[in-house]
Parts: C-alpha cells; sequence; structure tokens
C-alpha cells in the first residue's frame, strides 16, 4: 500500500519535472492540473506598491539591520553528501584504474597503448632508489625489460615489430651502460667485488640472449643488435679497469662479447639486405648461424652460446642452468591471476621488479 | 589590512581577509536585468552562487544586497500570500511584514540546508497562519477577501482563455487541508522546487511528494466540471 502510493507520487514528481506527456491516464489528468494551476497563478505584486517596499526596507536597513558575523566556511557552499559520495568513487575508481593500469603494463611492449605507463613506473622505481648501486641494479634490470620486450617482439607478427625491437634494443644498450657505471662507481676508486660479480653476471646473461635473438632479427634490426652488443663490450673494459682483481669474471665477459660482436658483424657484412620474411623464427637461419662454428670460443667460455646459435627458434627456453628470463606471453590474460599478479609485483616487487612498497621503504631508510 | 576590491569600495575596518569583498564580487556575476523572477528556485549554478554571495553580504548588514535579494523574491513570496490569503491589499501587507521581518532576521539566517527562497516562505507561512488564526482574520470575512483579477494581473489572451479565475482558483484551493494547500501553493504557484518546499514546510522531500500527489487529487475532485481535465 504504502509503496503503490510512494510509486505513484513519484510516477507524478517525474512526469512535472520531465514535461514530458505521461502514458498513465491518471498521472496525466494530475499533471493537467498542476498545469492548470501553474498557468492560472499569474498574480504579481503591484509595481508601485513593490519599489515603494523595496524603499521601505532600504530606509528600515540601517535601524533594522543585524549584522550577523561573516560566515566564512560558506565561502565554498558544502557538496551535498550524495555528491561527496559520487567523488569519492569516481576517484576510487580512478585509483582502481591507475592502479590496474601499472599491473597491466608490466607485459606491455614498445608500440603497446600501455608502454608509457610502463616507462613511467621504472622512472619512478629509478627515482625511488636510494643509492647509486641501488639505482644501478635497477636500471640493469629495466636493460633486461628492454631484452625481453625485443625478444618477446622478434616472436610477433605485427608489421612494425622490427622497428620497435630497435627501439627496444636501443634503450637497452643505455640501460646497460647506465646502470653498470652507477654500480661500479668511480673507476679510480675501490669497488665492491660483489657488485662487479652483478654486472658481469648481467653482461654475459645479456650476451647469450643477445645471441639467440640475433638469429630472428631481421638485418635493419642487426644494427642495433650490434650497438648493443657494442655496450656490452664497451661495459666488458668498464668492468676490467674497475675491477683488475675479478679477473676471471671480466675475462669471461671479454671474450663472449668480443664473439658476440664478431657474430654480428660479420652477420651484416655477409647479409647486408635480405627481404625481410613475415615469419620471424624463419630468416636466413644457415646464414646467422654459420659464425658459431667458425669462431670457436676459447678455454670454452661460450660453452653457454655455441649449441644455442643453431637452435635459436626456442629463445624462451633457459637452458644449461643459464639465468635466462622467461619470456612473458604476449598474449591476453587468461586468468585472475595473470592481472592480479602483475599488480602485486609492481607494489610489493617479485623477482622481475623491486616493487614500489619495498622501494619506498628503502627511501625513508626503513628497509 | 585595508582591502580595495573591484568596485572602488574600500574597507577601512581592519579585517585579515575580507571575505565581503568575495561576496561582492560573486554577487555582481550576472546582476538581473531588472526583471523580477517569477520562480523562487535560482535554477543555474551561475545565479544561485549570485544569491549565495548576496545572502552573505545581507548577512552582514548590507543594505543593498538585501535589496536584490529581495527583488528576485518578492514575486514569489506575494505569490504564496496572495493565494493564501485571497486579497490583494492583505497580501501586500503581509509581504511587507515578511520582508521586514527577513530585514531583521537575516543577520542570523544560516544556510543549515535551508535556501533563502524557502525561509522567506516560511516566514511567509507563519504571517499567514497568524492572521488566519487571528480573531481579525474571522471578522474581516469580506468581499475584500475575495480575490479578483488585478490589473497588475500578467495575463496575455491565452492565459486569460485557458487558466482559472483568481476566485475559482482561491476556492479551489481553500478546500483542502491546511498543508496540502500550503504545498501546492508553494510547488505550482510559486514555482518553488521540491527541495525548497520541503524546507519551508520542514518535511522530507518524499512527503512534500505524496503531499502534492494527495493535493492534485483533491484539486482535479473539486474543480468545476467545465475546467476538470479530461481523461
Amino acid at each position: 500500500m504504502f509503496a503503490r502510493r510512494h510509486r505513484a507520487a513519484q510516477a507524478f514528481e517525474n512526469a512535472w519535472a520531465s514535461r514530458r506527456r505521461p502514458d498513465d491516464a491518471r498521472v496525466r489528468e494530475l499533471v493537467t492540473v498542476a498545469d492548470l494551476l501553474a498557468r492560472s497563478a499569474t498574480a504579481e505584486p503591484d509595481p508601485k506598491f513593490q519599489q515603494e517596499l523595496r524603499t521601505r526596507l532600504l530606509t528600515a536597513a540601517p535601524s533594522t539591520m543585524v549584522a550577523g558575523a561573516p560566515d566564512r566556511t560558506a565561502l565554498i557552499p558544502a557538496a551535498p553528501p550524495r555528491r561527496r559520495g559520487r567523488v569519492a568513487a569516481v576517484l576510487a575508481a580512478a585509483a582502481i584504474a591507475i592502479v590496474g593500469s601499472v599491473g597491466a603494463s608490466a607485459n606491455a611492449v614498445p608500440g603497446d597503448i600501455l608502454y608509457p605507463v610502463k616507462l613511467g613506473t621504472e622512472s619512478v622505481e629509478r627515482t625511488l632508489a636510494r643509492s647509486d648501486e641501488a639505482r644501478g641494479r635497477v636500471v640493469l634490470e629495466q636493460a633486461t625489460t628492454r631484452l625481453t620486450e625485443a625478444e618477446v617482439l622478434s616472436t610477433q607478427d605485427a608489421s612494425n615489430a622490427r622497428t620497435r625491437i630497435s627501439s627496444a634494443l636501443d634503450a637497452f644498450s643505455e640501460n646497460a651502460l647506465d646502470g653498470s657505471a652507477l654500480l661500479l662507481g668511480n673507476p679510480n676508486g675501490s669497488v665492491d667485488q660483489q657488485n662487479a660479480q652483478e654486472v658481469a653476471d648481467f653482461a654475459d646473461d645479456a650476451a647469450a640472449r643477445l645471441s639467440a635473438l640475433l638469429e630472428r632479427l631481421a638485418p635493419d634490426d642487426r644494427v642495433s643488435a650490434e650497438r648493443a652488443v657494442q655496450a656490452l663490450a664497451s661495459l666488458g673494459v668498464d668492468l676490467q679497469t674497475a675491477c683488475p682483481q675479478c679477473a676471471r669474471d671480466t675475462q669471461r665477459v671479454a671474450q663472449t662479447v668480443d664473439q658476440l660482436l664478431a657474430d654480428v658483424q660479420r652477420t651484416l657484412v655477409e647479409d647486408p639486405a635480405p627481404p625481410a620474411t613475415e615469419d620471424p623464427a624463419a630468416p636466413s637461419g644457415p646464414d646467422t648461424s654459420a659464425p658459431s662454428p667458425d669462431a670457436e670460443p676459447p678455454e670454452g667460455q661460450l660453452d653457454q652460446k655455441a649449441p644455442q646459435a643453431p637452435a635459436p627458434t626456442t629463445p624462451a627456453e633457459p637452458d644449461k642452468g643459464k639465468p635466462v628470463i622467461a619470456l612473458p606471453e604476449p598474449s591476453m590474460p587468461t586468468s585472475v591471476g595473470d592481472v592480479v599478479s602483475p599488480v602485486i609485483g609492481i607494489v610489493l616487487g617479485d623477482d622481475r621488479q623491486v616493487g614500489l612498497v619495498p622501494s619506498l621503504l628503502g627511501v625513508l631508510g626503513l628497509r | 589590512m585595508t582591502v580595495a576590491h573591484s568596485g572602488g569600495f574600500a574597507v577601512s575596518t581592519a579585517a585579515p581577509f575580507d571575505v565581503r569583498a568575495v561576496w561582492i564580487a560573486l554577487s555582481e556575476i550576472g546582476a538581473p536585468s531588472g526583471e523580477s523572477r517569477r520562480a523562487a528556485a535560482p535554477p543555474d549554478p551561475e545565479e544561485s552562487e549570485r544569491v549565495h554571495a548576496l545572502v552573505e553580504l545581507a548577512r552582514t548588514g548590507d543594505a543593498e544586497a538585501f535589496g536584490q535579494l529581495y527583488d528576485i523574491y518578492v514575486s514569489s513570496v506575494y505569490r504564496f500570500i496572495y493565494y493564501r490569503v485571497g486579497s490583494r491589499p492583505l497580501a501586500e501587507d503581509l509581504t511587507s511584514d515578511t520582508f521586514m521581518r527577513a530585514l531583521g532576521a537575516v543577520g542570523r539566517f544560516t544556510w543549515q540546508g535551508k535556501d533563502f527562497g524557502a525561509w522567506l516562505t516560511t516566514i511567509a507561512r507563519n504571517l499567514v497562519t497568524d492572521h488566519h488564526k487571528s480573531a481579525r482574520s474571522r471578522l474581516e470575512v469580506t468581499s475584500d477577501t475575495v480575490p479578483d483579477r488585478g490589473l497588475t494581473t500578467a495575463s496575455s489572451e491565452t492565459e486569460a482563455l485557458s487558466g482559472l479565475d483568481d476566485r475559482v482558483l482561491y476556492e479551489a484551493i481553500q478546500a483542502l487541508a491546511p498543508e496540502q494547500r500550503d504545498c501546492v501553493v508553494m510547488r505550482f504557484m510559486s514555482g518553488m522546487s521540491i527541495a525548497q518546499t520541503a524546507a519551508a514546510l520542514s518535511r522530507s522531500e518524499g512527503a512534500v511528494k505524496q503531499l502534492q500527489l494527495r493535493a492534485l487529487r483533491n484539486l482535479a475532485a473539486h474543480l468545476p466540471e467545465e475546467l476538470r481535465p479530461g481523461p
């Protein structure tokens, strides 16, 4: 009974407020009555009376008006509570969207819509690092991420994947040099052997992955790959200068990289411009794998890479204990975990990133 | 600190932050072209901001700000009173009383969810109720209280043809219960919103919707046969 009356009252109000002809005949009748009232009520105060009263009011004002305290809080009229709730809801939705897009951007590659978000997050991570060493580690991790992106792109058929690989590789070169410089610090000062070890491991890993990637690169991208390898070579020289006592590591890196550089340069000379094939796994397999047997790695230092070269189509598989980072799937997330875990990784950190919370704790000196 | 503001009006009273200057600036936004408003509800946000600024100025004793508020609301208040008392001279008296009371009380006006138009209508409604209660109203049931269309009624030809005569209107409204009477006059004749009517009647918005529904149903039943709307 009550609900029905409430509905009827609301139905009339809706019809009256919208000025639309209601379907219900009973509501229509009430709207007509209300309209009749509104149209008939045309009485206006006599203009003479209106003016006289105004004059009387203004005359009486000085003696009648009692000034209250100015209401400063009223300067900004308070938003009605429902609106405040709506604002809170919008803010919450925006926060969720930001966290969601940051999480979803973890697997983005150059050219993706969310890729700038990923770069922005990385920039924040760099800024939040509390020391040069910590920042160096972050930057080297980001170099590894660039390499992963190049690997993902090399498996894609997208027509512009090629140019995007170059940009990822160039960013890799830059990050590799910056990160190692930060970790190795002043070349004239003493270098923490552990830091030198980290740089050496990074270079070793990167060289192995570049070597595998090289097989699948179009000639245009091989120029970027060469730059990347040269960056590693320069890094190896830095390592030698900075840490003469870590001879074993520096020698290993130098040999690996020299070998790789020779490979790259040979493919560039031998295969100056073969037509870029659509299938990324196919291009010039025999040509690019040819250098491997020619140049035997001295002292077996390249034992991880030499067998890798003839089987370049499975680069994602970590081989023989090499810490090759698994490639992220270039597909849509299929479960809630796929969406949530990158977010958790971003916020709390995982094996691929430091995470915002630990970074912040580090900045605040709490870690 | 002495603050000089746009109107060339300098405040000499020492105040660290002159709120008045802000209100004056706001009240100058979209000043009316001189035409009085029909509705009690300032519909657009800019107008409501201007009213807000004027009220704040009036609260501090600014007579001209009160004068502008009077210009905005006098028609609505007058119409409410007129259709409740049914006499022009009486409506004029009670309108004067309403604004005189408001002039004395505006310094104590607090928003607290109440619209200024609703506040004025509450004063008017109390005066009308007092008037009806007073012995004078019982004695003065003369031809004077029967409304007629005066010369000042802004009636176009179409309104004259399609609208109701003030006498018929008044009598139909008089037949309603007191609260329905106030509600219907505020909503449909004075042009107040549901929220303003609810504030003026100290009822919830839902209650006002129920009141107006019942009032219109009763009115539909009491209208003269020839004026009743067809199905």
